[in-house]
């Protein structure tokens, strides 16, 4: 390397570290903050980026409305690929970018880390997505979920199985069997843990119980084994590439069985994109997707199809992503009915303002209500009138099937 | 005990070691030669199921006939990325070699993390992903068993490149040339032999052969920006197994690890299988540290110090 | 001032005393100037990961073992004090020092186990070691709550290694790099460095010289692992928040070579520089561009990494050295 060349680099590393480290004035005093945490890079990246098409889409619709209480919302966005990088990037939305709120972070396991650091500094967390049952189990004050948890959509699944599928095989909750499978991080292992629990206090029997890591290559011994075990229903707690790959080696070692998966998994359009046909049947808990808008109130009615247009015409005009339903809940949430009541984005008054709050069923969004756990419960800060519904593919499309309320079509058992 | 489940496990982690042997002959093949740990292994392997997937989506060619187009394609991928990033590193510092692999690998995942968006693509063929059953075998107190296509046509894919490299690299010319370089490469060059032609010749192939591999079971996976990390630990592994550079060796114990996969997996429970594997691998690499068909210790040292 | 030729080897001990002593009070003082916490986040991060690549170094730098497997001593310091603190009520300070010490024996067993490998079968080896601890903790739920970790107490309090404010995070490890730092630089004067040196140059030769390379490396090896096992659990007490995926993703043993690397192997303050480096451009790209494009940063970041490894293999501080002739003059006759 000459003189020359070198002096070259210095001056390019000079302007480029300026650049980086360079804070950015904001001009703007006159708008709401709103720091937002998501997987957009790195494995996670599917859902993050479609959970953050939710809330951006959320943002616009209130802008276009003229925003909150006369403010426009701005978001302050973070990239976090891992755990490390959730915790350091929400020390980075508190103390650099100063905001006082934030919306995240889709992942239980990115969640579990983001949320301790915005409790340690008093700043208000509203997860849309994660829904460990850790993340409201830690007693923590600033903590809020806006949708269900991974003990609520894991008891439908197995009442759904129990009450909703077993008469229709010609099954009583003695006769039944059942199977539970899932993956081995946070997500996985909590709904697990609802599902065993659930199964247990109804007195079901379950087969076989099979704990697996999502990055597994081939999962053909644990397939033979929930073949010997003959299950009627398998429960399955499951991502989108071990859904996939589950399926295909259940097909190919001629294993057949209801399975109830969850929108993380089965009920992901990678999915049936996978399957084509052979999808039709396969049932997903967790996010209520292609809700029967038609049967909403009337002001919930109009936000969804708002947001299912706008969600259209920015993606090719597919149909939102169950994932996008919840970011778009979550944040609507914030911005119409715990903003203006609070008044303001001090952490302190957005959580009195949250607790506050209390929307029956139908009347917050989507058809949940708005309901947080009091500090003290043992789900503190949970939105207790979210609700999960169970999907199912029929003719390609992910159809909600139960609650009954908000069903778009009926259960079809396959023959 | 149910014989139809033995050997019913048996095809299925023998098919599954076809694949880990398939993905990791490219592996050894570098890893032999030219003594760098590519950790970028996997992303070739993404990219060759990249390739294979956008022939199917736009042109509808099946992934099988596609591989025709693959070869090419994936040679001249191998090519730049040689001049790019490997050759100026050669003969400098192995550990630098060996991050430049790594810094390669993020800057490929996130470019097409970039441009083909995190989806989870999968191509839907029924003639590849149904069953095949044969069977039963009253004889052999043996019920039905299943047997996936995709599988068979990738274990048998391995089979014969392993075999056909085996040759190359033992009768022709340019195979000789190749060993002699990965034995000692001073020699070599002091013979007179052009090492880079040699290096370029060996990271073009190992390239297209896992980028085949990646196109060869497109029917079984799906393929995402980051399918490479969950399938390279594991390629590791049965390479360094084998014995780095042992094609031969790649294959064997790549069917050995299927197998202990899928028994322990069923036996011990899918989650413990890694454990077992990895278990297995720390214990052969200790009683016989140069992997089963490896060169022996002394001459593996020569081999390392002369590159250093 | 005297050409540089001239420079004695008073001069230079005194000069290399002055010029640590400017360092360390500089260390020592900007903390209480910079006043915003995120820069001090960043600050705390360096001197986590510089302290750890540093006992990375240790091993691979001066014993020539290239360790892919750190991650699993990290994960044992942080576990291990953090079950004690949470099952048995003891202070993360003691916690800290068993943990450090449980994973010296885990290193001193799986050193015993893997020093007959070399080279790329020794880092692969430790690869798959790091892999299983991973495995193990996700798995035994009952001991480590798998992977939906485990919450650390968040009230501020000396005895629970856990404060309200960010500069005894500073301070503390600012004291651990230091320290670190110390222990190289020992390492690198003493007997023990230059047995370690020669055995990394050519073992046999100074196996033939009566090193006695064994017990040289294993020393390596249990310092290397008690200094990384530390620095789990002052990541635990930072970020109050423990799960397999935090603590012992393989990805962390990637990282921790990648800046001793970066930085230099086998120098003292290489793997401190590396550090010093890439934790501000990792944190930098990914604020400034994290959410312009999916994935831009961290193709950034990888065209850095190649570059930094294509024109200095030899890393940072060794590329330094031949351009600043004076700091040659210092640090090495």
């Amino acid at each position: 390397m000459s003189k020359k060349t070198l002096y070259r680099c210095a001056a390019v590393t000079a302007v480029f570290a300026i650049w980086l480290t360079g804070s950015v004035l904001y001009a703007q005093e006159n708008v709401w903050r709103i720091g937002t945490i998501m997987p957009l890079s790195g494995p996670l990246a599917k859902n993050g980026i479609k959970n953050f098409d939710g809330v951006k889409i959320a943002t616009d619709m209130v802008n276009d409305e003229g925003g909150v209480l006369g403010k426009k919302v701005v978001l302050v966005s973070a990239d976090a690929p891992d755990p490390q990088a959730a915790a350091s990037e929400a020390n980075r939305l508190i103390t650099n970018e100063k905001v006082t709120a934030i919306i995240g972070t889709q992942a239980s396991t990115l969640s579990m880390a983001a949320t301790v650091v915005a409790e340690k500094a008093q700043v208000f967390y509203l997860e849309n997505e994660g829904i460990s049952a850790g993340i409201t189990g830690r007693g923590f004050k600033y903590t809020f979920r806006t949708t269900f948890d991974s003990d609520m959509m894991a008891y439908q699944m197995v009442d759904f199985a129990a009450e909703g599928i077993a008469p229709k095989i010609k099954k009583n909750a003695k006769t039944l069997r059942l199977a539970i499978v899932h993956e081995d991080s946070a997500f996985g292992t909590a709904t697990g843990k609802g599902l065993t629990d659930r199964a247990k206090a109804l007195g079901l029997n379950v087969v076989a119980a099979e704990v697996y890591s999502a990055k597994s290559v081939d999962l053909s011994g644990m397939v033979m084994k929930l073949r010997q075990a003959k299950p009627d229903i398998i429960l399955a707690a499951q991502y989108i590439n071990d859904s996939i790959l589950f399926h295909r080696q259940a097909k190919e070692l001629k294993f057949k069985a209801i399975v109830i998966g969850t929108t993380a998994g089965q009920g992901n359009p990678d999915f049936v994109q996978a399957f084509g046909k052979d999808a039709d049947g396969v049932m997903a808990g967790g996010i209520p997707s292609e809700i029967s808008v038609e049967r909403l109130q009337a002001q919930q009615k109009k936000d969804a199809l708002e947001f299912v247009k706008r969600y259209k015409a920015s993606h090719n005009g597919e149909y939102p992503n169950p994932t996008s339903f919840v970011g778009f809940a979550g944040a609507w949430i914030l911005y119409k009915f715990i903003m203006p009541k609070a008044g303001s984005l001090d952490a302190e008054k957005l959580r009195e303002a949250a607790l506050s709050i209390d929307v029956p069923k139908g009347k917050g969004v989507l058809n949940w209500g708005i309901k947080f756990a009091k500090p003290g419960e043992k789900n503190a800060g949970q939105n207790l009138y979210a609700s999960a519904g169970i999907n199912q593919w029929q003719n390609g499309e992910l159809k909600l099937i139960y609650p009954k309320e908000i069903a778009s079509s009926d259960l079809t058992l396959p023959k | 005990m149910d014989h139809t489940l033995i050997v019913q496990l048996l095809i299925s982690g023998i098919l599954l070691g076809g694949i880990y042997a398939l993905g990791s002959i490219g592996l050894t093949l570098i890893f032999g030669v030219m003594k760098v740990v590519n950790f970028a292994h996997g992303e070739f392997f993404m990219l060759g199921m990249y390739l294979t997937y956008w022939l199917f989506h736009y042109f509808q060619i099946d992934p099988y006939l596609s591989t025709l187009i693959l070869v090419p394609a994936v040679f001249l991928i191998g090519l730049v990325t040689y001049y790019v990033f490997i050759r100026p590193t050669i003969g400098s510092s192995v550990l630098a070699q060996i991050f430049i692999t790594v810094g390669l690998s993020t800057i490929i995942q996130n470019t097409v993390l970039l441009f083909w968006s995190a989806d989870f693509r999968s191509i839907s063929l029924s003639y590849a992903t149904d069953a095949m059953v044969f069977g039963p075998f009253p004889a052999l107190g043996v019920d039905e068993v299943m047997v996936n296509p995709s599988r068979l046509i990738a274990f048998s894919l391995a089979i014969c490149l392993s075999a056909a490299f085996y040759l190359f690299l033992r009768f022709s010319y340019t195979g000789k040339i190749i060993r002699a370089t990965s034995q000692d490469r001073s020699a070599a060059l002091l013979m007179g032999i052009n090492i880079d032609k040699i290096y370029k010749l060996t990271f073009a192939m190992g390239i297209v052969l896992t980028g085949l591999a990646g196109g060869l079971i497109l029917p079984i996976y799906s393929v995402h920006p980051f399918v490479g990390f969950d399938l390279v630990l594991i390629m590791f592994v049965v390479v360094v197994l084998g014995g780095m550079g042992s094609v031969v060796g790649a294959v064997i114990s790549g069917l050995i690890i299927g197998v202990v996969e899928v028994f322990s997996s069923y036996w011990l429970g899918q989650e413990n299988k890694q454990v077992i594997y990895f278990l297995v691998f720390i214990a052969v690499l200790v009683l016989r540290p140069s992997g089963l068909f490896g060169l022996k210790e002394e001459e593996e040292v020569e081999r390392i110090e002369a590159i250093e | 001032m005297k050409p540089l030729n001239e420079i004695t080897k008073g001069d230079r001990l005194h000069l290399r005393f002055v010029v640590s002593a400017v360092a360390v009070v500089l260390a020592l003082v900007l903390p209480l100037l910079i006043g915003n916490d995120f820069y001090l986040d960043g600050l705390i991060l360096i001197f986590m990961w510089g302290t750890y690549a540093a006992a990375w170094n240790i091993l691979a730098g001066y014993a020539g073992m290239v360790s892919l497997g750190h991650n699993a001593f990290f994960g044992i310091g942080a576990y291990t004090s953090t079950l004690l603190l949470l099952r048995f009520g003891l202070t993360p300070w003691a916690g800290m020092l068993v943990g450090g010490m449980l994973a010296s024996c885990v290193g001193l067993i799986l050193g015993i186990v893997c020093f007959r490998l070399r080279s790329h079968y020794f880092a692969l080896a430790t690869l798959a070691f790091g892999e299983v601890t991973y495995i193990v903790a996700v798995n035994w739920r009952s001991l480590t709550g798998g992977s939906e970790g485990l919450a650390l107490p968040i009230q501020p309090s000396f005895y629970l290694f856990s404060f309200s404010s960010k500069l005894p995070y500073v301070y503390i490890g600012l004291f651990f790099l230091l320290t670190v730092i110390g222990i190289s630089y020992a390492i690198q004067q003493s007997r023990l460095g230059y047995f370690l040196l020669a055995f990394r140059e050519n073992e046999d030769a100074a196996r033939a010289l009566g090193v006695r390379t064994g017990r040289v490396r294993l020393i390596a090896m249990v310092l290397s692992s008690f200094l990384s096992a530390i620095m789990g659990t002052f990541y635990a007490q930072y970020a109050v928040f423990i799960d397999p995926s935090s603590v012992i993703r393989i990805q962390l043993s990637v990282q921790v070579a990648l800046f001793a690397i970066v930085g230099g192997v086998g120098t003292v303050m290489g793997p401190v520089i590396g550090a010093m480096l890439f934790i501000p451009i990792t944190i930098a790209l990914r604020a400034k561009m994290g959410t312009a494009l999916p994935g831009l940063h961290m193709i950034v970041y990888g065209i850095i990494l190649v570059l930094v490894l294509l024109y200095m293999p030899q890393g940072i501080s060794t590329k330094l050295k031949e351009k600043v002739p004076l700091l040659t003059k210092i640090w090495r006759g």
